[in-house]
């Protein structure tokens, strides 16, 4: 029988042993935890999951393996399948990496502005983080932002475009290429 | 021309100790034949011994293929030992013995290095930026450090609140 993946994703109250706990069950279970991330948010954990499932047992029958846990640790959990093109794990590559780094005075709609003028021009968010910082009188917003441009884009115009953003929201943008390399 | 395949982890000569080269002989100048012709058919800008499966403590670098940053073209190394590193910087690197993965890594901004060159005369030579991670990467294969083994943070972690 083909492997067969779903996602889940948790969230809970911070504290030690959320990840063993979810990892007992599952290594119990015959489920295998694949590409995964898991951040802490303030005072809650989130976690997102790939795993591959035994080959005699069902979505249905991990996620009643869970509710203990699930209910112990006070956790939200949502299990989906995936579909095989999901689940490759050499995903298209998309472009080139770029790094939208983008701070300035708390306000909404920063996030919006920001992400709807990237998608217009077809660039993908591969990761994305954002941090209220600074004093309460005073809030920053940091958001960093990892993109995939794709070929055809002209950096330009994006870059035109970010400039005449960050004067109408007000905020600090730049737009760079990720340094990586083979060695 | 010799284009060598290049181990992938878990192959464990990348996480073995290399030795000392005592003698550049015939076998030894092949080996810097093959890391040249194998780095040059490969999509990385260096690479050591070992990861062509020759436990020798040899490297070859030549970042002029990537970068126009200071560098001084291509280097072959022998038996090569950082005698000083100085300042800091934080860079993605992946490895083409650990398919797929990149990871921030913390290294030196520049160093200087001591080694032989294939004829075996002493080189000494100072590199920074682009040139003097790519040195120290292979350094490390030589030791059977690999990339994973120096991730410095994840890439989110920049922005993560610390409790001073």
């Amino acid at each position: 029988m083909a492997d067969r993946f779903i996602i889940i994703t948790a969230a809970g109250p911070d504290r030690p042993g959320i990840v063993a706990r979810i990892a007992r069950v599952l290594y119990q279970t015959g489920c295998n935890i694949e590409d995964s991330s898991m951040t802490r948010l303030r005072g809650e954990f989130a976690i997102m999951l790939i795993v591959r499932l035994p080959a005699k047992k069902g979505l249905t029958e991990i996620k009643q393996s869970l509710k203990k846990v699930q209910r112990a640790l006070g956790l939200s959990l949502l299990l989906r399948p995936l579909s095989k093109q999901e689940a490759r794990r050499e995903q298209r590559p998309l472009g080139r990496s770029f790094l939208l780094s983008v701070y300035g005075s708390d306000k909404p709609g920063i996030v919006y502005h920001v992400t709807r003028l990237i998608a217009s021009y077809g660039i993908n968010i591969t990761d994305m983080n954002t941090r209220v910082i600074g004093p309460p009188d005073n809030p920053i917003y940091v958001m960093i932002l990892e993109t995939q441009v794709p070929a055809k884009v002209k950096l330009p115009a994006v870059h035109s475009e970010l400039r005449k953003l960050k004067r109408k929201v007000n905020v600090d943008i730049t737009l760079h290429p990720v340094e990586s390399a083979r060695f | 021309m010799a284009v060598v395949k290049i181990l992938q982890y878990p192959h464990p000569l990348l996480k073995s100790h290399s030795r000392p080269v005592k003698a550049i002989d015939q076998r030894m100048k092949l080996i810097g034949k093959n890391l040249i012709d194998t780095m040059l058919a490969s999509p990385g800008v260096a690479l050591a011994a070992p990861q062509i499966g020759e436990p020798h403590r040899m490297i070859i670098c030549d970042v002029s293929r990537k970068m126009k940053e200071n560098h001084h073209g291509r280097i072959i190394l022998i038996n090569p030992v950082i005698r000083h590193k100085e300042g800091k910087r934080i860079f993605r690197e992946g490895c083409l013995s650990v398919p797929d993965y990149t990871g921030n890594v913390s290294r030196a901004e520049r160093v200087c290095i001591e080694g032989q060159d294939l004829k075996g005369r002493p080189v000494s030579l100072i590199s920074e930026g682009f040139e003097a991670l790519a040195l120290q990467h292979e350094i490390d294969h030589l030791d059977g450090i690999l990339f994973l083994d120096r991730i410095s943070s994840l890439s989110t972690d920049l922005f993560r609140r610390k409790v001073y």
